[in-house]
């Protein structure tokens, strides 16, 4: 098989911006990506008509956002709203710029879900299995967390530990949402949504955006700041069980070895060598799937992996430093790669993981993806 | 509103979904097998995954299963479906998953794994639905 080792540092991220997150229903998806955008420039220092590649994901039209922004590209990408596309996007955009389809493409999200009041779930969104009573996404998420604690005895306790290290994370970092600390009595007494997951397994509903400037290894080194390169990167889809979302038999580990395989590989580092993680969090469970698959520990050992506190930071694995999906913002896996730019530049402030230059960013979903970023 | 009172969630009929609920509807469930490799296919659809053939047939099934995972609901979501409520991820024996709900009891830690049989509640709106029950009750 091809992979993609091709394309080994030869893409940088030279530019992240984000907005504030919260409820803001004096602007819209477009006010909150030209937000965005604008902090993203700034960062990187790149005249803005020196963009010629636009990747927007759950912006309504990007043609709309082109016209706001006054680009006018020569490559054009738009995906749909759905958490998995964050890695996607960023690896279409990276074989984009490879391929010389683009000099400097600027990649934008959106989410107006808090203001809108925007449910996942119920006669908002029909599917297939509403005459059982079956839905939200949330619920796959608990059918999978419920067998992963038959077979292997994984506890809630320990689940917790994942809710409970990105609260302490969003407490350090000034952006997030959820500003008060929790424990894991606290995660035990939330009220239950989908038994076994309670209400701190979820993650938030909030608006925001954030955009991330993406160019090739040799324009990256006239910009402001020193560029992160992407060094690795792995992917593989699991379709077998598409008609029930979110789900998967084996939670995702066959697919997630192979993204392993892919993502160490061409990075030519292994787990042991990541020195922070950023793990897409849309329901706790999904962080000890994506560690039993990377091979963090053997599958069905992520409940012990993460007790005591190995997620915080100063822990073994410092994970979602930012607070992820769960604490800090509900940006789709788009944040968290911001975070693990802003780690590898040592801007972390509070939350900074000491010399952080291996940072992975990871998503165990129905398209698995992961990248490696490094230092350039 | 209450639940005898509520409207069973219709379901999402596409192009290939008729015969299903109308066999449910008889209480003698039919799927789609393919007539090339004889793989069975749910949801319904217009080709075998397997072999790409569109030689289709709607056959019965066993109605024997077992239970993959299973779920509790305690927020409410649907007007039909007051919490708390079960949710269960079937293996039917034919191959594919199917989500339904457990009657009779409701799921344990003894639950994954344990052999399922077919039964066809009637909704109290008069909607017929595919349910499990523990196999020997």
């Amino acid at each position: 098989m091809s992979d993609g080792r091709q394309l080994k540092d030869r893409i940088a991220i030279v530019g992240v911006g984000n907005t504030r997150y919260g409820n803001f229903p004096d602007t819209d998806d477009y006010g909150l990506g030209a937000h965005a955008f604008r902090s993203a420039i700034e960062d990187c220092g790149l005249a803005k008509d020196r963009i010629d590649g636009l990747l927007t994901c759950r912006v309504p039209y990007y043609a709309r956002m082109g016209e706001i922004l006054g680009l006018n590209p020569r490559w054009t990408a738009a995906m749909p709203a759905h958490g998995r596309m964050s890695g996607m996007a960023i690896i279409e955009a990276a074989a984009a710029l490879d391929a010389g389809l683009c000099d400097y493409a600027a990649l934008i999200y959106a989410n107006i879900g808090r203001s809108r009041r925007v449910n996942y779930g119920g006669d908002e969104s029909p599917g297939i299995w509403d005459p059982w009573g079956f839905t939200s996404p949330g619920a796959a998420h608990a059918l999978m967390f419920q067998r992963h604690r038959a077979l292997f005895g994984t506890s809630t306790r320990q689940l917790a530990e994942v809710s409970v290290a990105f609260r302490h994370h969003a407490c350090l970092n000034p952006d997030a949402v959820m500003k008060q600390p929790i424990t894991i009595d606290d995660h035990e007494a939330a009220r239950p949504i989908t038994e076994p997951l309670r209400l701190l397994d979820f993650c938030l509903i909030n608006d925001g955006a954030v955009c991330i400037i993406m160019t090739t290894k040799e324009r990256a080194k006239d910009l402001k700041k020193r560029p992160v390169m992407i060094s690795g990167i792995g992917a593989r889809e699991a379709y077998g069980t598409a008609s029930i979302p979110n789900f998967d038999l084996n939670f995702w580990y066959d697919q997630m070895r192979d993204v392993g395989t892919q993502v160490y590989g061409m990075a030519g580092v292994a787990p042991a060598d990541v020195d922070a993680f950023m793990c897409y969090d849309n329901f706790s469970p999904t962080v000890l799937f994506s560690l039993e698959g990377l091979g963090f520990c053997g599958q069905g050992e992520a409940g012990s992996f993460v007790e005591g506190g190995a997620l915080k930071v100063g822990g073994r694995l410092p994970t979602n430093t930012d607070g992820g999906h769960l604490s800090n913002s509900y940006m789709q896996g788009w944040a968290l790669n911001v975070e693990a730019v802003r780690q590898i530049r040592g801007e972390c402030g509070a939350r900074q993981v000491k010399d952080a230059e291996v940072v992975q960013y990871a998503g165990a979903t129905p398209c698995c993806r992961s990248i490696i970023y490094t230092p350039g | 509103m209450n639940a005898t009172e509520a409207k069973t969630p219709r379901p999402v009929m596409g192009l290939y979904d008729k015969p299903m609920w109308e066999s449910i509807n008889a209480k003698a469930m039919r799927l789609q097998r393919c007539r090339t490799c004889r793989t069975w296919l749910y949801p319904p659809g217009p080709a075998c995954p397997r072999c790409l053939s569109c030689e289709l047939e709607w056959a019965p099934v066993s109605g024997r299963g077992r239970v993959v995972s299973w779920v509790v609901f305690h927020r409410q979501y649907l007007p039909a479906y007051p919490p708390p409520y079960n949710a269960i991820s079937v293996r039917l024996e034919e191959g594919p998953c199917m989500i339904s709900n457990l009657e009779g009891a409701m799921p344990d830690e003894e639950s994954i794994g344990r052999a399922v049989r077919l039964v066809y509640a009637t909704m109290p709106d008069g909607m017929v639905l595919p349910r499990f029950v523990l196999d020997g009750t």
